[in-house]
């Protein structure tokens, strides 16, 4: 978008979201202008959510079963798929990240520098991190990475990236639940994409994933490894 | 209750038998003793019998299928011979170098084959799982 001399990608914002009524409509305005096409994954709220989102001139997908964060982003991967995206943001609906920051995690795909950029929240910007989740939580989900993938990276659990098509089309989301975090690195190093750390702010309105939460995505992630 | 087979003998109840002063109360012993362990082998035979026709009247209820009515069928019959030769199975036991009795050791044998069977469970859950969300994702995108 900010390049003047390439083609115009075409971007599109795919933003899961369950029951998130009292924040879904500030996010796709405060992201509509950064991106060509918003497509919000209703994954069976009980709320509002999807006539809130409906009212604005987005996409509209609605999951008539509760599937989960990953289920609902391969849906808007594979909608933004099929309508014609060049690069595709996964953004939040809990308002927790920065909307204009779409520009700058976009910007190494456009000036082809990268195939996937992942939003950072360790590097430059300052977000408050408590402090149960630096300190135990991230190192835990690092080691994680590292021992079933082996991949190194300093935000193991960022849900703000943005892919190229192609990447998209080669990694299949197939984690329905937390695990998609690790999932998408792991296919990201195992294709050789060219990947990018950008940093992001992450505002915490409330705890997010807990530590239960942080057990089942090993749990998910254990199992997967065991039947595959 | 099936448990004390194969070492009722040393338990203190059939110990208070044997104090006699003769051979005559030894004898009864062993006679009680083997009335014992047929007694709670008739015990579970019933058992098993009785869920041998729970199984036949499920089937012509047509509640399970035929895979599942052989599986439990082979099942309940593995059992009732168990049950029938458990003395066989004792000494087949003993021989294989096991401490415990034959009872025990199919007990082992029952808690391996039900873990098989839960990790099986839980494969085809997943795989389940995976199906309904592929229906799940199929609908939206139709409908959109």
């Amino acid at each position: 978008m900010e390049s003047k001399n390439k083609k115009k990608k075409k971007v599109f914002c795919v933003i899961p979201a369950f029951n998130e009524a009292g924040t879904i409509e500030k996010v796709i305005q405060d992201v509509k202008p950064y991106v060509e096409k918003i497509v919000v994954v209703d994954d069976a709220s009980t709320d509002k959510t999807y006539d809130l989102a409906k009212k604005y001139n987005v996409a509209v997908l609605r999951h008539v079963i509760n599937r989960d964060q990953g289920a609902a982003l391969q849906t808007g991967n594979q909608y933004a798929l099929k309508n014609g995206a060049d690069i595709i943001v996964h953004f939040d609906a809990d308002n927790q990240f920065v909307a204009s920051e779409i520009k700058n995690v976009i910007e190494p795909i456009i000036n082809n520098e990268a195939d996937v950029v992942f939003g950072s929240r360790f590097l430059g910007i300052k977000s408050k991190i408590p402090f149960f989740k630096k300190n135990i939580i991230f190192p835990i989900a690092r080691l994680v990475n590292k021992l079933f993938f082996g991949i190194n990276l300093k935000d193991p659990q960022s849900g703000f990236r943005a892919m190229r098509r192609e990447a998209a089309e080669r990694i299949e989301i197939k984690q329905d639940g937390k695990a998609h975090c690790s999932e998408v690195l792991y296919k990201v190093f195992k294709n050789k994409f060219r990947i990018k750390e950008v940093p992001i702010t992450v505002i915490y309105h409330d705890f997010g994933q807990k530590f239960s939460g942080g057990i089942k995505i090993v749990k998910d992630l254990l199992f997967s490894k065991l039947i595959n | 209750m099936l448990s004390p087979l194969g070492r009722a003998p040393t338990t203190p109840r059939y110990a208070k038998a044997t104090r006699g002063k003769n051979g005559a109360h030894a004898n009864i012993n062993i006679n009680f003793f083997i009335l014992n362990c047929m007694f709670q082998q008739l015990l579970a035979l019933i058992i098993i019998v009785f869920f041998f026709f729970r199984l036949f009247w499920q089937k012509r209820k047509k509640q399970i299928n035929f895979n599942e009515f052989i599986f439990w069928l082979i099942f309940w019959l593995l059992s009732a011979l168990a049950i029938i030769f458990l003395k066989k199975i004792d000494l087949f036991v003993a021989n294989l170098g096991f401490s415990g009795s034959g009872i025990e050791v199919l007990f082992y044998l029952g808690i391996v084959v039900l873990f098989y069977l839960i990790f099986r469970m839980r494969i085809k859950i997943e795989k389940i799982e995976k199906n309904i969300t592929k229906i799940v994702r199929e609908i939206s995108l139709k409908n959109k």
